[in-house]
C-alpha cells in the first residue's frame, strides 16, 4: 500500500528540517541551562518550551525572569519579539491552503525554522508544514529535557562554535531565492537594516523593522529592476 | 498553579495569537504591491536573520564567520542542497577554530 500525498509531504517536511537539528539541539539543551541557573524549575522550563514555543522569546524570558522582571513585562516583550511570526502566518496563508485543524496545529509550529524550509521546499503543501514544524517541535524539547538534566555539565553553544548554525541555515535558504536585482535589494536593505538596528532594538523588532522595510522598498521597485541582470 | 505557570500560559496565548492572526488573514486575495510585498517577506526575513545572527565575537571570529558564509553560498549556489552547504560552511568554521585561527 503507497503513501497518501498528505502522509508523503508530512514525512518530506520532517527530514528537510533534519539538517538543521545540529543547531537546534545546543541551543534547546542552553536554553535550559540558562533556565534553571535562573532558578526556574525543570517542570516550567519544560512547560515554556511546549506551550511558547519560540526560542528568542524563551531566552528573553529566562533572562527577564533572572532580572526580576514581572510578568506583563515577559508577556509584552513575548508579544514583540513574536510579532514578526505575523508575517510569517501571512505568507504561508498566500501560498498554501491550511484549513481547520491543521491550521490550529499550525499556528503552533510556526517558527521561523519551519517558515523558512516551507517556503523554499515545501509551498503549497500543508502536511510539509506540519512535518518541519513538529520536527523541530520534537527536538526542542527533547533538547530542552536534556538540557535540564544536564544543567551542570554542557557548555553553551557558542563556546563550541555551533551558533553559527542558524545563520548559515538561513542563508543557505536565502540563496536560491535571490534570482533578481529586486531579490537582491530587498536582501541587502533587510541585512543592513537588521544589523543597524539590531544595535539599539530588540532582537526581534529588529528583525520585523528590517523585513516591513525592505519588503516596502522591494514592492515598489519598478518592474525593470526585476529582470535578470 | 503558580504566577509563573499563569505567566507561561500567557506568553503562549499571545505567540499562539499572532501567529495563527496571520494565516487567517486573507493574503492570497491581494494583488499589486500587497501581494509583491508579501512576496518578498521570506527574501528580507532570511537576510534579516543573516546579518542578526553572523556577526562573530571579534574582527577575527568575524571574518572566519564571513569565510564560513561565503562557503555555504558557493555550495548552495552548486548544488541547492540546504544540507550541503550548511555543512560546508560548519565545518569551515569549525577547522578554523580548532586551529586556534577563529
Amino acid at each position: 500500500m503507497s503513501a497518501s500525498p498528505a502522509s508523503g509531504d508530512f514525512g518530506a517536511g520532517f527530514r528537510a528540517m533534519v539538517p538543521l537539528w545540529i543547531g537546534v539541539v545546543p541551543f534547546g539543551a542552553a536554553y535550559a541551562v540558562t533556565a534553571r541557573a535562573a532558578g526556574i524549575d525543570p517542570v516550567h522550563t519544560q512547560l515554556m518550551s511546549l506551550l511558547v514555543f519560540a526560542g528568542g522569546a524563551q531566552f528573553a524570558a529566562v533572562g527577564l525572569i533572572a532580572a526580576g522582571a514581572g510578568p506583563w513585562t515577559l508577556i509584552s516583550t513575548t508579544f514583540l519579539l513574536n510579532l514578526r511570526h505575523l508575517l510569517y502566518g501571512v505568507v504561508v496563508a498566500a501560498t498554501t491552503r491550511v484549513r481547520g485543524a491543521r491550521r490550529a496545529l499550525a499556528a503552533h509550529l510556526l517558527t521561523d525554522e519551519a517558515f523558512g524550509v516551507h517556503v523554499a521546499h515545501g509551498r503549497g503543501r500543508p502536511a510539509f508544514l506540519i512535518g518541519a514544524g513538529l520536527s523541530l517541535f520534537v527536538v526542542w524539547n527533547a533538547s530542552t529535557l536534556v538540557g535540564s538534566l544536564l544543567a551542570r555539565s554542557l557548555p553553551a553553544p557558542q563556546a563550541i562554535g555551533l551558533d553559527i548554525v542558524f545563520p548559515l541555515a538561513f542563508l543557505a535558504l536565502l540563496v536560491p531565492l535571490v534570482r533578481d536585482r529586486r531579490s537582491l535589494t530587498v536582501a541587502g536593505i533587510a541585512g543592513l537594516g537588521a544589523w543597524g538596528l539590531g544595535a539599539a532594538l530588540e532582537p526581534g523588532a529588529a528583525l520585523l523593522l528590517a523585513t516591513a522595510l525592505a519588503a516596502g522598498v522591494g514592492a515598489a521597485l519598478p518592474a525593470g529592476v526585476s529582470e535578470a541582470p | 498553579m503558580t504566577p509563573l505557570t499563569w505567566t507561561i500560559l500567557a506568553m503562549a496565548g499571545v505567540t499562539y495569537g499572532v501567529r495563527l492572526w496571520g494565516l487567517l488573514l486573507p493574503g492570497a486575495r491581494l494583488r499589486g504591491y500587497g501581494r509583491r510585498f508579501l512576496d518578498a517577506v521570506p527574501v528580507a526575513v532570511f537576510a534579516a536573520l543573516v546579518a542578526g545572527g553572523l556577526p562573530g565575537a571579534d574582527a577575527i571570529d568575524g571574518a572566519w564567520r564571513i569565510a564560513a558564509a561565503a562557503v555555504t553560498v558557493v555550495v548552495v549556489a552548486r548544488t541547492r542542497g540546504l544540507a550541503a552547504g550548511l555543512l560546508a560552511g560548519l565545518a569551515c568554521y569549525l577547522v578554523a577554530r580548532a586551529l586556534g585561527w577563529a
